[in-house]
């Protein structure tokens, strides 16, 4: 057996970085911070243009009243109007100066900010006369430091976002981690060899429940077959040794006594190939057992009268009933038609007319052939033979199932398996049921209460 | 004498046959390849050909077809370790006249080589209008059967059981192949349902007379002894 890859079979192994729902958190978090940027990016864009366009027109309207001021009542007035500072916007900044920048007068703003640097300002200079400029502009800095502090709060927030975040991956991952390690180590135990192992329910109703619980159906399902498999393993190993050894024993006595007696060599050799056709019947049935199943329908189906199929084998099967002194009687429907491999239902219905007449000691077997009242083709074979328990009816359709009473009589227990598989094979079945009752002809034989085997098959 | 071809890649196994045949008179040749097995039918002089299904090269099937299209149609029998229905159907669409899963008893594939060889040289399977084997005489137009002076009554499938062993007379004859060709079902019986029918036509045939004609062949099926 290969070494399994350390890496599949112990997750708990691999770095967390590579787990899925790390992986996935972190991807949300990106998408989250995405979304987050571009709609504070939004904000800043409209926000800023509105301020601009607010700033542009309220340093044109004052440009324009020093304009209008300085034409109607000259320098002087400018002047005094701009130190008097009478402007209802406190964040204006006005300065008058001459060609050289001396200053010619500035209202309180604007000596505010002589010698503070840094200053956002967003304003024009005209030219009023000779020698005279007017510098009027605004102190943007208020709108400058809300933003700021909107973009320290962003990414305090970002922060945040990601620590908790990646809490909430961690978190999730180790949930997730924990769920499937549970299903793989029950699977790592399984593969080697341990078929009991199934997986602990946390009963939480979640996903992770659902698949475990379907994994352990499985897993009984397949235990259950395996089981199965050993079982018809054991009983094919068993039954074939049979006649293997008494076939061994006999070619064995052959030789030995080959040298004293010819006559008897012909006899042991000619019981020994009885022998052999014997263990190659129970390999060929299993064979046509296992391929039905495999299949899963039967080879070769064609549509014909079933009238015709049940009255050649009833009369195959009528002298082998009447030499035992059993009746035997037959009640027929016509016109129904089968859809199947004729070979294979007219061997599994010789199983049943064979059973039937070999299991029934007195009394008789009627074979019929009827549509049931759902429309489907059921060939029954009842007889007043020993019947089988009704808690023996599921299993004696199992392959090499036979019942301790049975065991004197010939055969592998493998006629009715092969029934079953040429019913399912047709998508239909083996039923088997209590027979007709007790038959008493006299009052020693009452060996009741019978048989009643059908193979149903679907409607054409 | 009937000439066989044997094409069968298992040495041991083509030595087996050669020597079953032989014993009942029937001479054959063995090719051990599809290739080899090929030139032998173009070169004729074979009655029937005893095909194995699997060879290695030129298998089974495909030298079949071959043959087939190149107008070669002598009777073929077709050897498979296969066994399974399908396989029957399979190899009798490519052209096989005849179908046999190993393992196989000689005295059956004996009768089913001898069927065939039969019916290559009388067409389809006899037209003859009565059968004779010994002093038995069936006749198939007025289905009158008859041992010495005395007539037989039989039922309709006692008549075609015996049909087929006069056939064969002299031959063993398998219970497969019985419900074979008289019943027309293709499985294996089990168990002594034929054996039924037999006795019942034997107690018809040999009542009133000293020797028996209809024998049961132990390990290998039943005998008609003309």
């Amino acid at each position: 057996m290969p070494k399994p890859d350390a890496a599949l079979s112990r997750p708990h192994g691999r770095s967390f970085l590579r787990q899925t729902p790390f992986r996935l958190t972190g991807l949300f978090i990106v998408v989250y911070a995405l979304v987050a940027g571009m709609i504070f990016g939004y904000f800043y864009f409209a926000n800023a243009a509105e301020t601009r366009a607010l700033t542009d027109m309220r340093v044109g309207m004052r440009t324009d009243h020093f304009t209008r001021l300085y034409r109607t009542q000259g320098t002087e007035a400018l002047v005094q109007a701009i130190a008097r500072d009478d402007s209802p916007d406190g964040f204006m900044v006005e300065r008058l100066h001459d060609d050289q920048g001396r200053l010619r007068a500035q209202n309180r703003r604007a000596a505010d900010m002589q010698g503070r640097a840094a200053v956002a300002l967003r304003g024009q200079q005209v030219r009023l006369g000779t020698d005279l400029w007017l510098y009027v502009a605004m102190d943007t800095s208020w709108a400058d430091r809300g933003w700021h502090m909107g973009v320290k709060a962003i990414w305090g927030g970002a922060a945040l976002l990601i620590v908790l975040g990646l809490m909430a991956g961690l978190l999730i991952n180790r949930e997730v981690s924990r769920a499937v390690n549970g299903l793989l180590k029950v699977l790592d135990a399984v593969r080697d060899g341990d078929m009991k192992a199934r997986v602990a329910l946390r009963h939480s109703g979640d996903e992770f429940d659902a698949l475990a619980e379907r994994i352990n159906d499985t897993l009984d399902r397949m235990e259950a077959n395996i089981g199965n498999l050993k079982y018809a393993g054991d009983a094919i190993a068993h039954d074939l040794r049979t006649p293997l050894s008494r076939l061994r024993t006999r070619l064995e006595v052959a030789l030995y006594e080959s040298r004293t007696d010819k006559a008897l060599v012909d006899e042991v050799l000619e019981r020994a190939l009885t022998d052999t056709d014997q263990v190659l019947r129970t390999f060929q049935t299993v064979f046509a057992i296992s391929r039905l199943e495999a299949q899963g329908q039967a080879p070769e189906p064609q549509i014909f009268d079933a009238q015709a199929l049940a009255c050649d084998m009833a009369e195959l099967f009528e002298l082998l009933a009447q030499d035992k002194g059993l009746e035997f009687g037959t009640e027929f429907a016509s016109g129904i038609r089968v859809c199947g491999n004729r070979d294979f239902l007219a061997q599994a219905l010789a199983n049943l007319l064979d059973n039937a007449i070999k299991y029934t000691e007195a009394g008789g077997v009627t074979f019929r052939l009827r549509h049931t009242s759902a429309g489907e083709v059921e060939f029954s074979v009842t007889d007043t033979g020993q019947g089988v328990p009704e808690a023996d009816r599921g299993r004696i359709s199992q392959r090499f199932v036979r019942l301790e009473n049975s065991r004197s009589l010939p055969g592998a227990g493998l006629g009715l398996s092969l029934v079953a598989a040429v019913a399912r094979a047709h998508g239909g079945r083996l039923a088997i049921d209590e027979g007709p009752g007790i038959y008493k002809k006299d009052i020693y034989t009452h060996r009741g209460p019978g048989l009643r085997t059908a193979l149903v098959l679907p409607p054409v | 004498m009937t000439q066989v071809l044997i094409v069968e890649d298992d040495r041991d196994a083509a030595v087996t046959l050669q020597k079953g045949l032989r014993e009942a008179g029937i001479q054959a040749s063995v090719t051990h390849d599809g290739e080899t097995g090929l030139r032998a039918l173009r070169a004729g002089g074979f009655d029937v050909a005893i095909l194995d299904r699997m060879m290695p090269g030129l298998d089974g099937v495909a030298l079949l077809e071959t043959a087939r299209r190149e107008g070669i149609d002598i009777p073929v029998l077709f050897l498979s370790a296969l066994g399974e229905l399908e396989d029957r159907v399979y190899g009798l669409r490519a052209g096989a006249d005849d179908y046999l899963s190993k393992p196989y008893a000689i005295v059956e594939l004996v009768a089913r080589v001898e069927a065939l060889a039969r019916r290559k040289d009388t067409g389809a399977g006899g037209l003859e209008a009565v059968l004779r084997a010994g002093e038995l005489e069936m006749n198939l137009i007025t289905r009158v059967v008859r041992r010495g002076t005395q007539d037989i009554d039989l039922q309709p499938r006692e008549f075609q059981l015996l049909e087929f062993l006069m056939r064969n007379a002299g031959r063993s004859v398998t219970r497969t192949l019985l419900l074979e060709k008289v019943w027309a079902y293709h499985f294996d019986p089990q168990t002594n349902v034929i054996d039924v029918h037999i006795s019942r036509l034997r107690a018809k045939l040999d009542k009133g007379f000293d020797r028996p004609m209809l024998h049961t062949v132990r390990g290998e099926g039943y005998q008609l002894i003309p």
